[in-house]
This record gives structure tokens, C-alpha cells and sequence, in this order.
């Protein structure tokens, strides 16, 4: 049988196909196009591939935040179930998740059953969210991964205290003018989404293991300044971007086999 | 009757002043659970609950800070513009320091023609009542009588009458009939699935702070016989506890976007709502004034403190009453939702939902808002995630 899983996130749409055992198909699209046009067409690009039809679908779940847009969905599901039920499939060890997307951060706790009991979102602004990160990527003339790596390295940091990334966007540009390095400009913005995450981390509570998903999770910056704060080691799955595509596919499954 | 019950919460000026010109009769706007309506009734007054509205906000700008409550500054901003004007008097408790300083805005917003005597307003137009902060004490309750008293002489000039202890009795009757109805109303939501959908619940609830009670006690009999003989029933939904801030005739679209998202509210503690009846019925054995300033006290407003040297001090006076108000719903979930810079309850959230895990083993989902209809839309993904954490 095969299941397929769609994140239809801010800024790109996640495609993952289960069979019965393995990832049979996965694929990340950045995409400006309205989640139904882009999610049909991802669909069919993995359709052509494994050489299968609609008809061969046993079930399909859709989640993020655009999730009502996808029309061969059988289900729609939240991105908090989905990105737990991924984490736990890659580490069933998972107590704690943390999903960090372009325009939201979700924390979400975990019972031994990996059964999400509790979870915790960013308030609505781009504090703590790779959308932060990126804005800041302009007045840094940096790619981000590149601004991950310096920020990792760096011994010292410049303190960036606004929330809010127009005003911490001003606190950058007096930084550059005063001479600060770039790379404690960099660290310090790093921490500045790093003390966001720890708050909504605070609010469920910490328990090992911890596993980061979203598509910031491949950000080295941010994840060495987590594990800094928290002393613990923060598990990152491979293409942590998908874990909410294969936790929705996984779920699709579950339904399935009487488990969901 | 839940279609009368939606006339006057849809529009709740226009059934309210329709009321006022056949009836000839006062109408007394107020803020807040602990203000008394018995004695508002008992002087043939129409008492009526103030609240906001989804509407821009076009003079609370200019004379309140941005960081206070949505609901008070919307509240403020219709009086402003002259929505209100049609309240004979309004009075104003020191619940919170924004819902407080009403006490100055409502005046100087809406100036009344006013007999000034000895430097004092003789008859103002605003009644600033002093609810005690602590309401456990021994002193309190002959506290609160003289406050009550004088709330008592300022409906006396208001409407140029006595109000005697018969007419206060006659008002209690009236309300203890209220508050056994709403009890019965409560009682039907607590079965498998709800006879009422918490939405419809609400509105009978919030009619009964537009229309006077004895009119609303007739509609809520012949009501609670149509629902028991109900052969459809609401839609099934997780069963959810709803506590919040202000649930008025805005933020109520949250229990429609809770039944959306395959939730159903069977049991509240929300102000604006069922705080104010949620006390103990009044005694028909003490005098009257005795009996209002029982109930008052009693009333489970999150604002209140209770004496520092009792065994069970706040918060565990207010999480006893939510856990009391729980019982028999049979909930599976319970939702906090807490308007910005409401300190009254915001304060005590996080300690609720710790006691809900501990005590009832109840997951609980916290959400705040600012009384404007798109952040509340914004709730939506996080009740649907929260509904189906618990297995909806």
C-alpha cells in the first residue's frame, strides 16, 4: 500500500510517499503558487516518478498551514501532530520537539507512546522563526547557511534584544556602524532567535530526547546556540524539512493499518 | 425563545432602547460580575451589562493607553461615540485599574447635566462602586453593605423613589429563579452528547444581562422544555471546558470556532457570562441588603483575594470553583482564553493548567487574544491541534 503525506508550508511545499515499509519518494518545492496548483503538481511529478496513479493511494494527509488548500487530501491533520509523529519515527527516544518553520515555531511534549500531551507556538510575529533569520540575512549581505557557520564559531556576541525583527533589524545596522564584527552580529542574532525558542520550549517543559525539525533545524548556528542553553544534544533528523510531510504520510498509514 | 434570546444578544442597543421607550423605564449600564443587579431591578430599572464591539476603535486612541484591554478600551470607545447614550446612569466597580478609571472616562466623554451641592455631583451620572479587594475578611461583608448602601440612595435619586426592603425581596425572588434556571440549563450540558451546544448556551446566558430578568426567567422555562424535548441533537464534539475573559458578543465566536474545529463547550467560567451567576442563591431569611452583599461576595470573580491566613488562599479558592464547575461535564480538555494585559486572570492561568494535568488529569490549551476578530480567527490551528492532541 502507499500513503502520502503534503506540509503545505509558508514559504515551500513538502511531498513525502511511504510504501508499506520505507520513504518510496520525498521532494521540497519553493514555490510562490497557491498551495492546491503546487500541491497537485508536486503529487504528480511523484506519480510519473514511481511510475503509479491516484487510483494507488491508499490514503493521503495533508497538514501545515496550508493544509484545507490540497485536493486529493483524505484528511488534514495539524503541523503539531504531524512533525511529532515524524520525530518519533526517526527517534523514538523523542520526548520533546521542536519544529522551527519560516513563519512559525512549535514546541510539542511527548509521552512514551509518542503521543504529543502538551505543546507551545511562537506568538504571531517573525521573532524565533526562520522568517527572522532571513530577514536578517539582507542587512548581513550573508546566505544563511553561511551565517549559521559563522555564528557556530563565534567566541563572542553582539546583544540583540528586540523581538521584533524591524527594530532588531535598526539594533543590526548600529552594530555594522559601530564597528562590531560580523561575526558577533551574527551570533547575537542567532541567540536573539535562540532565547525565543527557549521560551516556547519553557512553556511544555524539557525532556530528553530533544529532537529539532523545520527547515531552520539545518541551521548549525541555531542549533549549537540550543545546545548551549539546554546543556542537552539536540537530535536533528536528516532533511528535518520533511518530518512533517512523513509524519503526515505516517499518520495517512496509521489511519490505515486502525492505529490512528 | 433561543430565537428571542438571539434577538436581544444580535442587537443588543436597539432591543434594549425598544425596551426603555415602551416601558418608560430606566435603563443602568454596569461593568463586571460583582456589581448587584438585584438592587438595580429592585428600583424598576432595567440593569444591563456594558461591553464592546468588533468596530474600529475611533476615539479610545486619543484618551487611553494602547497597552489596556480591548474590551474595556472598546467599551469606552462606543460610550465615546455616543452608543450609550441611551443608559440613565452607569455604574462602574474598581474590578481592574482600566475598568476603574471608567469611572472618569464615561463622565468626561458624555458630559451630564449635573446639580452641583457643596462641590459634590448631587446626582452623577456615574456611581463609582469600591468593591473590597480581599472579600474574606471579617469586616468585609459591613464593608460592602455601607458601598451597597450608597449604591442603594444613588438609585433612590435616580429614580426619585424608595427602595424598600419589600421591593428588594421581591427582586431576589426574581433572581433566585434566574440563577435555579441557569443551574437547570447547566445540568442538560452535562449529558452524552449536550442537549445545548455551548454557542446556544452562551446566548441564552448573555441575554440575561440585556433583558430584565423576570421577562428572561418566562423564555428560559418554556426554553429548557423545548430543549429537553429536543430530537436533535448538537453536533458531537471533544468536551471541552471554556474559561476566559470577557466572552461577550465577540469573543463568543470562539465557542463557534471551538465547534468548528470538532470541539463542543459543555461547562464555563467565563466573565461576561456565567461568573456572575455562579454564586450561591440568596438568602430569603436575611434582610435583604444582607443577602445582596452575600452573594456578592461569594461571586467567583478572578479579581478577588481572599484573607493571606487561610488554609486555602488564591489561587486554590478560585481552581476549587473552576473544579466544581467541571464536575459531572465529563470534559476531556480545557481551554484558557485571556485577553492581552487582563492581569485578574492571567495571573492565575499557568497554575491552572498545572492543577487540570494533576487533579483531573485534563490537558489545557492556553490562548490570548485582544478583542479584535482576526486574532481570534487566528486561535483556529491551535484549538484544531489541541482537539486533536486529545483524540478528536
Amino acid at each position: 500500500m502507499t500513503f502520502a503525506g503534503v506540509d503545505v508550508g509558508a514559504q515551500s511545499i513538502k511531498l513525502v510517499i511511504l510504501g508499506d515499509g520505507d520513504i518510496l519518494y520525498s521532494r521540497v518545492s519553493f514555490t510562490e503558487e497557491e498551495g492546491a496548483i503546487a500541491s497537485q503538481r508536486l503529487m504528480e511529478q511523484a506519480l510519473e516518478r514511481l511510475n503509479l496513479s491516484f487510483d494507488d493511494f491508499s490514503h493521503a494527509v495533508a497538514t501545515g498551514v496550508g493544509r484545507g488548500t490540497v485536493p486529493f487530501a483524505d484528511m488534514q491533520r495539524s503541523e503539531q501532530l504531524c512533525h511529532a509523529r515524524g520525530a518519533y519515527w526517526f527517534f523514538p527516544s523523542a520526548r520533546t520537539v521542536l519544529d522551527i518553520g519560516a513563519e512559525g515555531s512549535r514546541a510539542m511534549k511527548l509521552n512514551d507512546q509518542g503521543r504529543v500531551v502538551d505543546f507551545a507556538i511562537n506568538s504571531k510575529c517573525a521573532a524565533g522563526s526562520g522568517a527572522f533569520l532571513e530577514a536578517m540575512t539582507k542587512i548581513m549581505e550573508m546566505p544563511i547557511g553561511e551565517m549559521g557557520m559563522l555564528a557556530a564559531g563565534a567566541k563572542r556576541k553582539a546583544k540583540i534584544s528586540s523581538y521584533c525583527a524591524v527594530f532588531a533589524e535598526s539594533e543590526v545596522i548600529s552594530s555594522i556602524h559601530r564597528g562590531v564584527s560580523k561575526e558577533r552580529i551574527v551570533a547575537g542574532i542567532h541567540e536573539s532567535v535562540v532565547d525565543r525558542l527557549i521560551e516556547i520550549l519553557g512553556k511544555v517543559g524539557i525532556r530528553e530526547a530533544i529532537v529539532v525539525t523545520g527547515g531552520v533545524a539545518k541551521n548549525i548556528g541555531i542549533i549549537k546556540g540550543l545546545e548551549g542553553r539546554v546543556g542537552l544534544e539536540m537530535k536533528v533528523p536528516p532533511d528535518p524539512q520533511l518530518v512533517g510531510a512523513l509524519g503526515a504520510a505516517l499518520i495517512a498509514r496509521d489511519v490505515m493499518s486502525g492505529k490512528g | 425563545m433561543a430565537t428571542e434570546f438571539g434577538r436581544w444578544v444580535e442587537n443588543r442597543h436597539e432591543a434594549v432602547k425598544e425596551w426603555k421607550e415602551r416601558n418608560k423605564k430606566g435603563v443602568v449600564g454596569y461593568f463586571c460580575c460583582v456589581v448587584p443587579e438585584e438592587i438595580i431591578y429592585a428600583a424598576g430599572l432595567l440593569p444591563v451589562r456594558i461591553t464592546g464591539s468588533s468596530e474600529k476603535l475611533e476615539v479610545a486612541d486619543e484618551h487611553l493607553v494602547m497597552y489596556g484591554c480591548g474590551f474595556v478600551r472598546s467599551c469606552f470607545d462606543l460610550a465615546a461615540r455616543g452608543v450609550y447614550d441611551y443608559l440613565d446612569s452607569v455604574i462602574v466597580p474598581n474590578t481592574c485599574d482600566l475598568v476603574a478609571r471608567m469611572e472618569y472616562w464615561f463622565r468626561a466623554a458624555r458630559p451630564r447635566p449635573s446639580t452641583i451641592l457643596m462641590g459634590l455631583q448631587a446626582h452623577p451620572y456615574v456611581f463609582y462602586l469600591i468593591y473590597p479587594e480581599k472579600v474574606t475578611s471579617a469586616g468585609v461583608p459591613r464593608y460592602l453593605l455601607m458601598q451597597l448602601r450608597l449604591l442603594r440612595q444613588h438609585l433612590e435619586r435616580l429614580t426619585d423613589t424608595y427602595i424598600t426592603d419589600e421591593m428588594l425581596s421581591q427582586a431576589i425572588e426574581v433572581y433566585n429563579e434566574h440563577y435555579r434556571l441557569m443551574e437547570q440549563l447547566d445540568e442538560l450540558r452535562k449529558q452524552d452528547p449536550p442537549l445545548v451546544s455551548g454557542y446556544e448556551a452562551w446566548e441564552a446566558e448573555f441575554a440575561s444581562l440585556l433583558m430584565p430578568k423576570d421577562e428572561h426567567n418566562k423564555l428560559m422555562k418554556a426554553y429548557l422544555q423545548e430543549v429537553s424535548n429536543r430530537k436533535e441533537k448538537p453536533k458531537e464534539g471533544v468536551r471541552l471546558f471554556l474559561s476566559g475573559s470577557a466572552m461577550d458578543q465577540e469573543a463568543a465566536r470562539l465557542c463557534q470556532i471551538i465547534e468548528e474545529s470538532g470541539g463542543q463547550v459543555v461547562a464555563e467560567d467565563v466573565s461576561v457570562g456565567t461568573s456572575y451567576y455562579r454564586g450561591v442563591a440568596l438568602d430569603t431569611n436575611k434582610p435583604p441588603m444582607e443577602a445582596i452583599v452575600e452573594r456578592s461576595l461569594a461571586v467567583p470573580c478572578p479579581r478577588s483575594t481572599v484573607d493571606a491566613t487561610l488554609v486555602n488562599p488564591w489561587p486554590e479558592r478560585r481552581w476549587n470553583y473552576v473544579k466544581r464547575t467541571t464536575k459531572g461535564h465529563n470534559i476531556k480538555g480545557a481551554i484558557f482564553y485571556n485577553l492581552g494585559y487582563c492581569e485578574c486572570r492571567g495571573l492565575e492561568l499557568a497554575h491552572f493548567k498545572d492543577k487540570f494535568r494533576e487533579e483531573l488529569d485534563v490537558p489545557a490549551l492556553l490562548l490570548s487574544g485582544d478583542y479584535t476578530p482576526q486574532v481570534l480567527e487566528e486561535t483556529r490551528g491551535r484549538i484544531e491541534a489541541f482537539i486533536e492532541m486529545i483524540g478528536g
